[in-house]
């Protein structure tokens, strides 16, 4: 990982000036992890929302989509990607979707807005300059809903003709998308193909209602896991299918750790805090360290689930 | 005369694909060929057009020209909505794509209460009718490298279009987060306040949202779309007054509409001479109807759209009627283009009659947008119980009384129809100017949207 970041550091520290306040010239970078740690503060949303760190640079013009991060904002947080950051964002979610069992020819719901990461990753086709979506990768069909609640109808409408496996639903529809389904019956005639519902939200676990399907699904196999995502720093993680408190992620694009929340001290592995991530394929807009509002440890043992990948333990 | 006008047009349009100034015999003659192609892949390969063409004994090769063409009787969405119930399925046997699995589904408009789905090939997205968009773009002013600020509501068929055509032309793209309705205002303007597009892809009423923020935070529209050198909107048409109030209001160089329909798979793009939507003739085949004959109509006639796909790769429309009111006209533009242009007006259930005259709610904005303290401002006209008819105009600081005398009168004199107005402080989520039955409004069903 140290060697992935120190590439990282000496790119952004050439593309972007602003970055010398925190003594990243190019000539004095941090020598290892723990430097990297105790030498470049933590990124809190404030600090993204000062346009200068994030506004065009003539030296990062090769960002060529912009998405707004959904939390509200004032003034809203810009992402900028370049073609091939895009890209590997959407190979990230696509080795989740894998991850859930998403396979060539499925069809997949997703019932969130066009500008949230769960969808724009989704497929070439909504989204400009992304040659390749997770759908594409993975030989699935991605079907857009919008994110609205009221149009709750029309996501059934879709599970009802389209007949998806998966359906991705933003948290804020997931009550409502799941009682409707109980209650409109349509699932006897989906048992075969209605396999699993995902929902997901920008720096949210939501552990208290994490069962949500109403009894009424009775004998259907129908399963529920979130996917929890830190936009700001391209992020993804993905529940464990026995442990609803941990959430499995790869490792090979973030460096992921935990900081005291208050005093912002680097924690050793294992100790519960603030959690912290510097997505490393990001160049055109870097993030580094950026700490989220989540509370937790990570793990790095093998899971019971068997999964060889490290978790976020709330 | 010709020539001299493609001339023109190429130097004007910097680049342009050279089948928008082909030879109009020559589009006449390719879309002859196209039409016996989609209609012999049809009755080969697609079971709904072959069920369809068997009951009523219809033959491609009995299509010996487009006079027989436009005898076969129209498809509508009522006819795809009976499919979709029948085999419960999105798939309805008129997906062209040679028994591939489709690489994208959307939603069409869920006129009568029922959504149907369209399935799309990945060709569609590279080559078919984004080439629509992509000509439609450039001919609306988008260039490489411009950054273009686009709100893609991913279920939306032309919102995929519009995704891959920005990728060709190389725009830089920015997205605020939300979709289109009007309760994202903010966030839009947010973006075009911060991010400084030169370029804005949006619908009218959420234009007209932006506005409205606009007033409220106390800050000229102008200066909050200073970066902007041009909008584009589509789903609504906008009237001339109007289109020239909205540049000025908000310093743009030009103000464009698109339009076309998510039913039929369908659309066009006004040039800057704004004499009606380019409807590319390679991709699509439009006709004009009487509503209640179905015989075609001339140029200038107006009557409802009738389209059919020309390229194959996607859900494939033949002579489907898109409920839209419209007129054609197949002379040369200005600009060069030999394409036909669609002027559209309304949908065809979003009109009234009176005096045994058909009006549309476009008609009605077009006369009240002549009122300058009216121009722009949402409206509805609600059908009342006693078979009148009432406006009810988006009015947040109770100044419509100044006007609405003035209003009633043009209405009056204009169409011979005497409507009250009322003024409403909010306006409904899915506002629209349409045409609403006082007795939904009454029992709080809200108003028919989108
Ligand atoms: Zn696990
Ligand atoms: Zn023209």
């Amino acid at each position: 990982m140290w060697a992935k970041l120190r590439r990282l550091l000496r790119r952004v520290s050439q593309l972007h000036a602003h970055l010398n306040n925190w003594s990243l010239s190019p000539d004095n970078l941090p020598s290892d992890l723990d430097s990297f740690r105790s030498k470049v503060p933590v990124t809190r949303p404030e600090a993204l929302q000062t346009l200068a760190l994030f506004d065009e640079n003539p030296k990062n013009s090769q960002q060529i989509v912009k998405f707004t991060v959904q939390t509200e904002h004032s003034p809203p947080i810009y992402l900028g990607f370049t073609e091939r950051e895009i890209s590997i964002y959407a190979a990230e979610l696509a080795k989740y979707w894998a991850a859930i069992g998403i396979k060539r020819g499925d069809r997949i719901l997703l019932y969130d807005y066009g500008t949230s990461p769960l969808v724009y990753l989704a497929s070439f086709a909504f989204t400009p300059h992304l040659n390749r979506g997770a759908a594409e990768r993975l030989g699935a069909v991605a079907i857009c809903n919008d994110g609205l609640p009221e149009l709750v109808d029309r996501a059934i409408h879709v599970v009802r003709f389209v007949k998806p496996r998966f359906a991705f639903v933003r948290e804020e529809v997931e009550n409502p998308f799941l009682g409707r389904l109980a209650s409109e019956g349509v699932l006897p005639d989906l048992e075969e193909s209605f396999e699993c519902v995902v929902v997901s939200a920008d720096e949210t676990i939501f552990l208290k209602n994490s069962n949500n399907l109403p009894a009424e699904f009775g004998k259907l196999q129908l399963t529920e896991r979130r996917l929890l995502r830190i936009d700001v720093a391209r992020f993804f993680a993905l529940q464990c299918p026995l442990d609803s408190r941990s959430f499995h992620f790869s490792p090979d694009l973030h460096f992921v750790e935990t900081v005291d929340p208050t005093t912002l001290k680097p924690l050793p592995s294992g100790e519960e805090g603030a959690i912290v991530v510097t997505p490393i394929f990001i160049l055109a807009q870097p993030v580094l360290r950026y700490m989220s509002n989540l509370i937790g440890s990570i793990e790095w043992d093998c899971c019971r689930c068997g999964s060889k990948q490290p978790r976020l333990l709330f | 005369m010709w020539s001299q006008l493609k001339n023109r047009c190429v130097r004007e349009a910097e680049w342009i694909d050279p089948i928008e100034v082909a030879d109009p015999e020559y589009l006449l003659r390719l879309q002859w060929r196209r039409i016996k192609r989609v209609l012999h892949y049809a009755y080969d390969n697609l079971s709904f057009y072959r069920e369809r063409f068997d009951s009523i004994g219809l033959h491609p090769a009995d299509v010996k020209n487009l006079d027989d063409f436009s005898r076969i009787p129209l498809l509508s969405k009522l006819d795809l909505i009976a499919e979709t119930k029948s085999r419960q399925s999105f798939s309805i046997g008129i997906e062209a794509f040679n028994k591939r699995p489709p690489f994208n589904v959307v939603m069409t408009s869920g006129t009568h209460g029922f959504h149907t789905f369209a399935a799309v090939g990945r060709a569609e997205l590279t080559r078919g009718a984004m080439r629509a968009v992509l000509r439609e773009f450039w001919m609306q002013k988008i260039r490489p490298g411009m950054s273009v600020m686009t709100l893609s509501p991913a279920w939306h068929f032309l919102s995929l279009l519009d995704s891959r055509a920005l990728t060709a032309i190389g725009a830089r793209c920015v997205s605020p987060f939300g979709t289109h309705t009007p309760r994202f205002a903010e966030r839009f303007l947010d973006a075009v306040v911060n991010l400084r597009p030169e370029y804005v892809l949006t619908i009218p009423p959420v234009l007209y949202a932006m506005l409205s923020v606009c007033e409220r935070r106390g800050i000229e529209p102008r200066e909050a779309f200073a970066s902007v050198r041009y909008v584009s909107a589509v789903g609504e048409a906008v009237t001339p007054r109007l289109r020239q109030k909205l540049r000025d209001q908000l310093g743009l160089d030009d103000f464009f509409e698109r339009g076309g329909s998510s039913d039929g798979l369908w659309g066009g793009g006004e040039c800057s001479r704004h004499n009606g939507h380019h409807v590319f003739a390679d991709l699509f085949y439009v006709e004009i109807v009487d509503p209640v004959t179905n015989q075609r109509l001339g140029p200038g006639e107006r009557g409802t759209i009738v389209v059919t796909n020309l390229v194959l790769g996607k859900s494939l429309y033949i002579r489907f009627n898109c409920e839209d009111l419209g007129s054609i006209a197949t002379d040369v533009c200005e600009c060069g283009r030999t394409h036909p242009r669609v002027e559209i007006f309304d949908r065809l259930d979003n009109q009234i009659q009176v005096n045994g005259r058909e009006i549309t709610v476009y008609d009605i904005r077009a006369c009240l947008d002549e009122i300058d303290q009216l121009c722009g401002r949402s409206f509805f006209v609600v059908k009342q119980r006693n078979g009148g008819f009432r406006i009810d105009v988006y009015d947040p600081d109770d100044t419509l009384h100044n006007v609405s005398s003035e209003a009633r009168a043009a209405l009056l004199k204009r169409f011979g129809l005497d409507a009250e107005f009322r003024g409403i402080r909010s306006m409904p989520a899915r506002w629209k100017g349409r045409l609403v039955d006082e007795r939904q409004v009454a029992i709080g069903e809200g108003y028919p949207g989108e």
